[in-house]
């Protein structure tokens, strides 16, 4: 009996996409339909008859040109998988900026110069903070929209981490990232948002499905070796992104995903 | 013939002074002792009548104290819910001077009592700010650890503070027999264990209301010799009663008393008092079209009232209550008085439904 899936989802779809084309038969009875848009174009859609359709003319030509439909059955799948979507730590770091939870070493070290007033807050208006900013990305809104009109399993994956090449090359991008390392705040920052997210998605009654523990280090960070040759989401998924993406995660990382989800099912 | 009433102003007679003026804005009802400019350093605190006066402040422009601010990137509604830039401080609400004395003197201290964490389902609670954290917190240490914190930033709110306004809410209150110290709301009503053993109603009187606020303005002094403080009564009846009077005559009693210790308390040089609960409550100052400023459930101030309340005290001040400063975003959602208002007493009304039936 054929598991067959259907994968929403945006740019980082295409680790999920590039694994499944590299590795075929390594999970057999599975079919899988890519539904996929960069930015949130996912949200341009509606449920009509059953079918998840592009209200947009613009959003239908984008989902036809990346993966060749512009609609699916959510009935003629067996689960939905939402893929990254903005579910991940990035989304949660910029609270470090300005405020350091109880559980965290980072609050006693010193600041950089012109660093803004840390506030320290209790753990729970902490998570309060994460699953409220959780609750407003692209991957909750659409997972609440895909629950509305189906009884299915819905499983989110965690958007990746962001890579640990930001340890050797910083930049303004990922300061935040750089001092929570710095600060050994990492870990609890990584382990806080996992059961945030699981707990935000619970209550849509959507499996989250945290990043592989392989891939993560320091807490908050991919490992290299699973972000390296990282692809575009294209038609043809034969463009690498560019050589100073650190947010996109490469095929080893959606196989290790696509192993998850069937797991999970 | 000379006497006293002879050479009097207008305000000083009822006739000229309510019956026949302008009873919207009662001329003279509230001559400042002391100014407030829009630089003066103001910490305000007390019952929850007293987070409209922070927001309209802010409103009007003035330098309104927030020692534990909410962090910039934590979203509004979570702010809001943890109880952040509703005071100067995250106390919560302070319903009587006994309750600030106590604050005070912790803060001077800079050491909380482990014995006021209250476990209910699992999750610690401050017993002294349970509106604050609405969920509790994840361990006795979490608390002790964040109520240490909140007691460094009040010491340094109240050493910058040029004026704490305090609102004067309740006379009635829950104390632990052994301490002394006075909850905000009653042991076991949202956390904690009711124990009679432990815990004794306390009816405030006059003569210790006016004893706590000597105390609290001498150590209030200790932080800031310049500090002076501006006392209001709020208007807002109880929800409940411990006392075995009906509602209603305990709340004339306990806001009588509170009214008086204001007006006596208020003598001192560095003290005046604020005629909110006038405003609202008097016959005589009731809307000119007749009405009240009450909201249908007789115990909110309406919009109408609150604002009436703030237009009288920011016009004496000299300060345009019609400005629109910008108001902190976190601070907003205190646009409606309904509903926005944070108080702890409320909770008791779940109980008042279950006895009316």
């Amino acid at each position: 009996m054929t598991l067959r899936l259907c994968i929403f989802g945006n740019s980082h779809l295409a680790a999920l996409r590039d694994a499944w084309g590299r590795n075929p038969g390594r999970w057999p009875g599975v079919a899988v339909t890519f539904l996929a848009a960069p930015k949130d174009y996912l949200l341009q859609t509606r449920v009509q008859d059953g079918r998840l359709v592009a209200i947009h003319p613009a959003a239908r030509a984008v989902f036809s040109r990346l993966c060749g439909l512009s609609e699916v059955s959510l009935a003629d799948h067996d689960a939905l998988v939402v893929a990254g979507a903005s579910i991940g730590v990035p989304a949660i770091m910029p609270l470090y900026r300005d405020m350091r939870w109880t559980g965290l070493i980072g609050f006693d070290h010193p600041l950089p110069p012109r660093q803004a007033q840390i506030t320290l807050v209790s753990a729970a208006a902490a998570r309060a903070a994460m699953a409220s900013v959780l609750q407003q990305r692209l991957g909750y809104v659409f997972a609440s929209r895909l629950r509305q009109f189906t009884a299915r399993p819905i499983l989110l994956t965690a958007q990746p981490r962001v890579s640990d090449i930001i340890l050797t090359n910083p930049g303004p991008a990922t300061r935040l990232h750089n001092l929570a390392v710095q600060n050994g705040d990492g870990a609890a920052i990584g382990q806080v948002f996992d059961q945030v997210a699981t707990k935000v998605l619970a209550d849509l009654q959507t499996v989250f499905l945290p990043q592989p523990t392989e891939t993560v280090t320091r807490g908050i960070l991919t490992k290299l070796s699973y972000m390296t040759d990282a692809k575009r989401l294209n038609a043809t998924m034969d463009a690498p992104q560019p050589q100073a993406d650190v947010m996109h995660a490469n095929s080893l990382y959606g196989a290790l995903l696509f192993d998850q989800i069937i797991q999970a099912l | 013939m000379q006497h006293p009433y002879t050479a009097l102003p207008a305000r000083a007679y009822w006739r000229s002074g309510v019956a026949e003026t302008d009873r919207d804005g009662i001329a003279g009802l509230y001559v400042p002792k002391f100014p407030i400019t829009r630089s003066t350093a103001i910490a305000t605190a007390g019952s929850c009548f007293a987070q409209h006066i922070g927001l309209h402040l802010r409103h009007a422009g003035c330098h309104v104290l927030d020692a534990e601010p909410a962090p910039d990137a934590m979203p509004e509604n979570v702010a809001r819910a943890f109880g952040y830039g509703v005071y100067s401080a995250r106390y919560g609400n302070i319903y009587t001077a006994r309750q600030l004395l106590d604050l005070l003197r912790e803060v001077t201290l800079g050491t909380p009592d482990p014995r006021f964490v209250w476990e209910a389902a699992g999750r610690f609670h401050d017993a002294f700010r349970l509106s604050v954290e609405p969920h509790g917190l994840d361990s006795m240490a979490e608390v002790l650890q964040l109520r240490r914190h909140h007691l460094r930033r009040i010491a340094g709110l109240l050493a910058q503070t040029e004026l704490l306004i305090f609102t004067l809410g309740l006379t009635e209150t829950w104390a632990d027999r052994l301490t002394g110290r006075v909850f905000p709301v009653c042991p076991g009503v949202k956390a904690g264990t009711f124990d009679p053993e432990q815990h004794q109603l306390l009816n405030l009187t006059h003569a210790q209301n006016l004893t706590d606020l000597a105390d609290c303005l001498a150590l209030l002094k200790g932080f800031n010799p310049n500090m002076k403080l501006l006392l209001t009564v709020s208007p807002v009846p109880l929800t409940a009663t411990a006392s075995g009077d009906h509602v209603l005559t305990a709340t004339s009693w306990s806001k009588s008393t509170l009214r008086g210790v204001a007006g006596e308390f208020s003598t001192h040089p560095d003290v005046d008092y604020m005629p909110s609960y006038e405003l609202i409550t008097h016959p005589g100052a009731q809307p000119q079209n007749g009405g009240h400023w009450f909201a249908p459930n007789l115990r909110s101030v309406s919009q109408a009232g609150v604002a009436r309340v703030m237009r009288v005290f920011l016009s004496a001040h000299g300060l345009d209550p019609q400005a629109k400063f910008a108001t902190p975003a976190k601070a907003s959602a205190l646009a409606e008085p309904e509903d926005g208002l944070v108080c702890d007493d409320i909770l008791l009304d779940t109980f008042g439904t279950d006895a009316a039936q």
